[in-house]
């Protein structure tokens, strides 16, 4: 792979002498030693004495009422120390808690208060039944002697078709909510999101041009490798303490105050290492049950879910169908915009709309428009994060439809999209401004890269068919609270404290950060992410939020630590600190440079002398968020016979503001890619009319192997974001949100077919190519009549833009049902 | 996995003796990497496992002619793959065997496994129907010969009687002016369930004509099937690419194609046209040499 | 259920293990030896992060009933490092960012490991191939074949030193 770097603002050390410049340096990862002779622990990795193991009982029907539920056999198995169902939750939580609980407050739509079904079943695979015993099998063998009596009830597992009056209802008590109120009759239709801008009526109809289209994705899994596992003990003196596979042990903590209804200082958690998270691990799945077993049991349990579980029963993101028209003068620029994305978030109401539509129309200036977002309910597991969130559907169909307008006027689809290119600002959807973007740059690197300038290769396999498409993608960053320490050694090295999860790279970048800014060589700071009880607080990993904001307390900390070195320095020297300069480890007054002390020798003294041994703290609530854009370009290969398609190439510019460490980044962007390539390909969930998944594993549910992932090489663009440190901006999310678009207009320019629906690898190429050959236009597809849906005044939107929920402190958790909406790093 | 009884007997015929006592619900474990997964995911345990790692004369691949390739249904996927007599002899084979999982599943499951599990996907059966392979079996009442054709009954069940265990599969020489090949479709490149697939395999006559084809169509129907039409419309003719476009196309009404998780039935339908035609044009080329 | 012994040998040291027969070589490790490098993602040898050696070859270990491993030598990321020392495929993996979450990272050894013993200079498409049956969802595989490739060709030149 090669790597186009752009020039770099800050000049590299010269060889000869040891670097003290490891901002932009391609450090290896701190951790790797740990995690390649297998010692770093992962979630499953944790045991304790006299642990049992905990299983669930999945429902084997999408939609029904639980009638009874005998449990007697199962309680009579020898090894077995716990049984809990969903009724038997409120009673725990009261004992626990020591308050008054009503059993209705758990009889709520809500997926993080249920956590066992309580009275029916909403999705297949949901959780009814949970045990404790002594050994996996015995578990199992208890969860097979547990009978329910259901009453199965009509399912209903396509949004559209949710939407309908007549359809059955998922929940009872879930009332559709608008910008201005909440509904009365329940209704599958949790949520309806409109914003709009100008009169999008006339400027469509004034357009010289207009495409329109539906487009559809497939329920999609996060795919991480690691299945959520969880340990929990209760100790008598009241507390709990968790070992978990968590985006934020301080989400899990808060979490787990609020559903447990006790303090936080009465919980303890440990975030494990992480297999692989992508948004997924930031909210809580495991841990609640796990803890309540532990406490019904009087023993630690252990708890990890099976790959079929994670498939069926986590939060995968939503399904999307998605309508679009736009309307532009002949010279590409656009008048209008009218869009009605519909979400389907599955059982439970959460995830959805709007973040789909900044994510999809955000990139581009829309002078009128109307976007209308629905999150609807179906008999499928509710929905959740999935690296930008809800970005990858938005841009499939708005950068589909750019891609047709392009076709249509006869220009390139970059000239096209740098006509309407948002600026600094210009503001998104939801009306809120860009600070200092980079789209432009990432649109011209990949304008001015060899591949695209070059004519299109013909495919070395014979009878397949090359083609090449261009797609862009936005995610709005994220932010939160994070709070680090900086603890300084006395051999002059330094030690990172912090609560923050690392995802995939973080614990190096940081470690470059201090390194930078303590002047010392990287080899030199280590960093640690202890539990809830040592940690300072951290909001959970997610949103592309921690090397932007995690970066900045750690930046803060490190200078805190150098001007508290610099202050023991000066007593050492006896003079005022403002006459002690500091260079590369070493400290000097500045009148006479010939008197020296190292980092080490200060640190040494002041351990035992003047004010003390030196930490650093760095704390930083939310900054503006840094954008970030990318523009990717992908050729792939289709057999025109079987509508096999292999992606062979991808050039993927991004706007990364500033690489701390150019290899974690590339390792972001080409990780994001492939996700977006399985996306594209071969990922989707496939349920039948009853409701039951039918690829429930890895082999049907097709992640992409290494045979399937192709050279990705990336542009790292370097605009720098206006806050934070050295113009960084988050990497991670908005590498995937391009793909999926650009794979799809790959395809077209292979075959001139246009396929509206993912995963499209075979059949979908093979329809669409048979459908512009015979002149069938299936984009066109009239949307069924929503009837009467209660709106509200759309001149109010909502908060502004990709807006992360994280909360931000404990009386926010205890408020959600799961830690704060989840994101990924 | 909940608990079940094992047994790894150190013979054949102990295997057999203890399938005889011990009676129903018990499975025999060769490779174990459907067993597994069927014990795991579907909750089918089994009352007891006969294990055949034990037994010492299963694992060969050997090849005399006149008497064919020999797989022991305990050899690995990786042994047939590798081994050099199949690799010159029996390239279908190779290639077949070759797309079954991981490298991690061929160093596990064994040819014997993939067509005992009977799935109609199963890659390795095409390919073996196709050549007339024998499986031997044997249970306490001594070894019985049975044509591979006759063998698959339904999805995940097949003529093993009671009590009886596959001991090998029995190909035989190859013939002269024969070639053969198999092609699936599958989304991935690697580690996926064929959609469809197709197995051919001809022998022309000195005259060029075709005087044998078989052509075995996967996953396309509830066991592999024979696509008579299709083998009728080519032997004694000679073959062309319009002979070969029809054959594809009677292909396809011999195919019995479902729909679900992984293609619908009109894209089976049209892939059997695909696959048949590619695999009887690779075939007839390599038995013109 | 009866229990059995398992004798088995793991990383070079013979092991005499109590268990029942429907655990699987990867409890053993992991539960009875507390090796917990090796990873269960899927239970049904679709993702490879169990993968271990066994007598040289890769497989996977969630698909060997404990007994099956009886007689066996049976190598985990554990047993790659000797003497303190990374193997030259764990050091490229850490220096080319071979790794991100390491989920994958033991089984992902393993079997580019199992690769580099029979083909000592393998092309893009035979690394790609070697470790299609270890899934990856962090890093879109291309830092891991650098890696590999990296390390084949250290293997290579010390091979070179140690044979002059």
């Amino acid at each position: 792979m090669t790597t186009t770097e752009l020039p770099r603002t800050v000049t590299e050390a010269p060889a000869d002498k040891v670097t003290h410049v490891v901002i932009g340096q391609r450090v290896a990862k701190i951790e790797g030693v740990d995690k390649v002779t297998g010692k770093a622990l992962y979630g499953a990795d944790t045991s304790r004495p006299g642990m049992l193991w905990g299983k669930m009982l999945p429902s084997p029907h999408a939609h029904a009422i639980i009638t009874s539920i005998d449990l007697s056999a199962a309680r009579a198995l020898p090894g077995v120390f716990a049984v809990i169902t969903g009724a038997d939750l409120p009673g725990i939580v009261a004992r626990i808690s020591e308050t008054d609980l009503t059993p209705e407050e758990f009889d709520t739509p809500s997926r993080g208060k249920q956590i066992l079904a309580w009275k029916k079943v909403v999705f297949f695979g949901q959780p009814v039944v949970a045990v404790a015993a002594v050994t996996p099998a015995i578990a199992e063998e208890a969860l097979a002697l547990i009978k329910v009596v259901y009453e199965p009830l009509p399912v209903v597992v396509d949004p559209e078709a949710a939407m309908r009056p007549d359809a059955p209802l998922v929940q009872n008590a879930v009332f559709t909510e608008t910008f201005s109120g909440k509904a009365t009759t329940p209704s599958n239709i949790a949520k309806v999101t409109e914003l709009s801008r100008g009169n999008v009526d006339e400027a469509i109809a004034n357009a010289e041009v207009t495409v329109s289209g539906t487009f559809r994705t497939a329920m999609v899994h996060q795919g991480y490798i690691e299945p959520q596992a969880c340990l929990a003990e209760y100790s008598a003196d009241g507390r709990f303490t968790i070992w978990t596979s968590t985006q934020g042990q301080f989400g899990v903590r808060g979490g787990l105050s609020g559903f447990l209804k006790i303090p936080p200082r009465r919980i303890r958690v440990t975030a494990s290492e992480i297999g692989g998270g992508f948004g997924a691990k930031g909210a809580m799945t495991l841990e609640p049950i796990c803890t309540l077993l532990a406490y019904s049991a009087g023993r630690p349990v252990k708890m990890q879910l099976t790959r079929s579980e994670v498939l069926r029963a986590t939060r995968p993101a939503p399904d999307a169908v998605m309508h679009v028209t736009l309307g532009a003068r002949t010279d590409g620029t656009l008048l209008g915009a009218r869009a009605a994305f519909i979400w389907d978030v599955g059982a439970y109401p959460g995830g959805g709309s709007v973040g789909g539509i900044n994510c999809g129309f955000g990139p581009y200036i829309v002078p009128a428009y109307s976007y209308d977002g629905y999150d609807v309910l179906t008999n499928r597991p509710s929905t959740g994060a999935y690296r930008a969130p809800n970005g990858p559907q938005g841009a499939f169909a708005v950068e589909s439809a750019l891609d047709m307008l392009a076709r249509k006027l006869g220009i390139s689809p970059i000239t096209l999209r740098l006509r309407n290119a948002v600026r600094e600002g210009d503001r998104n959807p939801s009306d809120v401004p860009y600070p200092r973007i980079g789209f432009r740059e990432t649109l011209e690197a990949i304008e001015n890269h060899p591949v695209w300038a070059s004519p299109k290769a013909t495919s070395s396999r014979p009878g397949w068919l090359r083609g090449r498409g261009v797609a862009c993608g936005l995610w709005g960053g994220g932010v939160g609270t994070s709070m680090a320490h900086v603890n300084i050694g006395e051999d002059g090295s330094a030690v990172i404290v912090t609560g923050a999860v690392d995802l995939a790279g973080t614990r190096t970048t940081m470690a470059q950060i201090a390194a930078e800014e303590l002047q010392i060589p990287f080899e030199r700071v280590n960093i640690v992410q202890p539990d809830t009880d040592t940690a300072p607080f951290n909001n959970p990993t997610g949103g592309s939020r921690l090397t932007y904001s995690l970066g900045t307390a750690v930046y803060r900390a490190a200078i805190d630590a150098r001007t508290k070195l610099k202050q023991r320095a000066s007593q050492q020297f006896r003079c005022p600190a403002d006459e002690v300069d500091y260079r590369d480890g070493e400290f000097w007054v500045r009148s006479d440079p010939s008197i020296r002390l190292t980092i080490g020798q200060v640190a040494r003294s002041a351990a035992g002398s003047g004010d003390g041994p030196v930490v650093g703290t760095g704390e930083v609530t939310h900054l503006l968020r840094a954008p970030a854009f990318a523009t990717q370009l992908v050729e792939v290969e289709v057999d025109p016979e079987t509508g096999a398609v292999q992606v062979v190439n991808v050039v993927a510019a991004q706007d990364v503001g500033r690489a701390i460490n150019p290899t974690a980044c590339e390792g972001q962007i080409q990780g994001g890619v492939v996700q977006g390539i399985g996306w594209a390909l071969t990922e989707g969930y496939v349920y039948d009319e009853q409701g039951r998944l039918r690829n429930p594993g890895l082999l049907d549910y097709r992640m992409p192997t290494a045979l399937d992932a192709p050279n990705i090489e990336c542009v790292l663009v370097e605009v720098p974001a206006i806050d934070g440190p050295y113009g960084v901006r988050g990497v991670g999310e908005v590498p995937i949100v391009p793909t999926p678009a650009a794979v799809a207009n790959a395809v077209f320019d292979a075959c001139a077919g246009r396929v509206t629906s993912l995963p499209l690898c075979g059949e979908p190429v093979i329809v669409a190519m048979s459908d512009s050959r015979t002149g069938v236009d299936r984009s066109q597809m009239v949307m069924f009549n929503l009837g009467p849906i209660p709106t509200g005044n759309s001149s109010a939107p909502e908060s502004p833009g990709e807006e992360p929920k994280l909360a931000t402190e404990v009386e926010d958790y205890c408020a959600e049902d799961d830690v704060a909406e989840p994101e990924i790093e | 996995m909940r608990a079940f009884a094992y047994h790894a007997p150190a013979s054949l015929a102990e295997a057999v003796a203890i399938l005889r006592r011990e009676g129903p619900g018990g499975r025999v474990l060769a490779g174990g990497t459907d067993l597994l997964v069927q014990m795991k995911e579907r909750g089918t345990v089994p009352r007891y496992v006969v294990s055949l790692r034990a037994v010492a004369d299963l694992s060969h691949v050997t090849f005399q002619t006149g008497r064919g390739l020999v797989i022991g249904s305990r050899a690995s996927l990786t042994d047939v793959i590798t081994n050099r007599d199949v690799r010159e002899r029996y390239p279908i084979i190779v290639e077949s065997a070759g797309l079954v999982g991981s490298h991690q599943i061929q160093n596990l499951g064994t040819v014997g496994g993939n067509i005992c599990n009977a799935s109609p996907s199963a890659d390795t059966a095409p390919p073996l129907i196709a050549l007339g392979a024998i499986l031997r079996l044997h249970s306490d009442q001594g070894p019985r010969e049975l044509p591979i054709a006759e063998f698959f009954t339904g999805p995940g069940r097949t003529a093993l009687e009671e009590g009886e265990v596959l001991a090998e599969i029995i190909v035989p020489d190859p013939q002269p002016h024969s070639g053969g090949s198999y092609e699936r479709y599958t989304p991935r490149q690697e580690m996926d369930i064929a959609v469809a697939s197709a197995a051919s395999f001809v022998i022309l006559a000195p005259d060029g004509t075709v005087s044998h084809a078989k052509i075995i169509l996967g996953a396309v129907g509830p066991t592999p099937l024979h696509a008579r039409a299709a083998e009728a419309m080519l032997v004694g003719k000679i073959p062309s690419g319009g002979l070969i476009e029809a054959a594809a196309s009677a292909a396809v009404s011999d195919a019995r194609p479902i729909s679900d998780q992984r293609g619908s039935e009109s894209y089976r339908r049209h892939l059997i046209n695909v696959l048949t035609r590619r695999t009887l044009t690779r075939a007839i080329e390599s038995a013109r040499g | 259920m009866a229990k059995m012994i398992v004798n088995v040998e793991v990383n070079g040291e013979l092991q005499e293990l109590l268990t029942e027969p429907h655990r699987t070589l990867l409890d053993l490790l992991r539960d009875n030896l507390s090796l917990t490098g090796t990873k269960e993602g899927c239970g049904s040898g679709d993702c490879g992060a169990c993968t271990v050696l066994i007598d040289g070859r890769p497989v996977n270990s969630c698909l060997v009933l404990a007994p099956e491993a009886e007689g066996r030598r049976v190598t985990t990321v554990e047993g790659l490092a000797e003497d303190n020392k990374l193997h030259p495929v764990q050091t490229a993996f850490i220096e080319e960012g071979g790794l991100q979450c390491g989920i994958c990272t033991p089984g992902m050894l393993i079997s580019a490991v199992a690769l580099l013993r029979s083909n000592t200079e393998p092309s893009e498409q035979s690394i790609r191939y070697a470790i299609s049956g270890n899934l990856c969802r962090c890093t879109g595989y291309d830092k891991i074949v650098r890696a590999i490739e990296v390390a084949s060709k250290r293997m290579k030149a010390n091979a070179a030193i140690a044979s002059h």
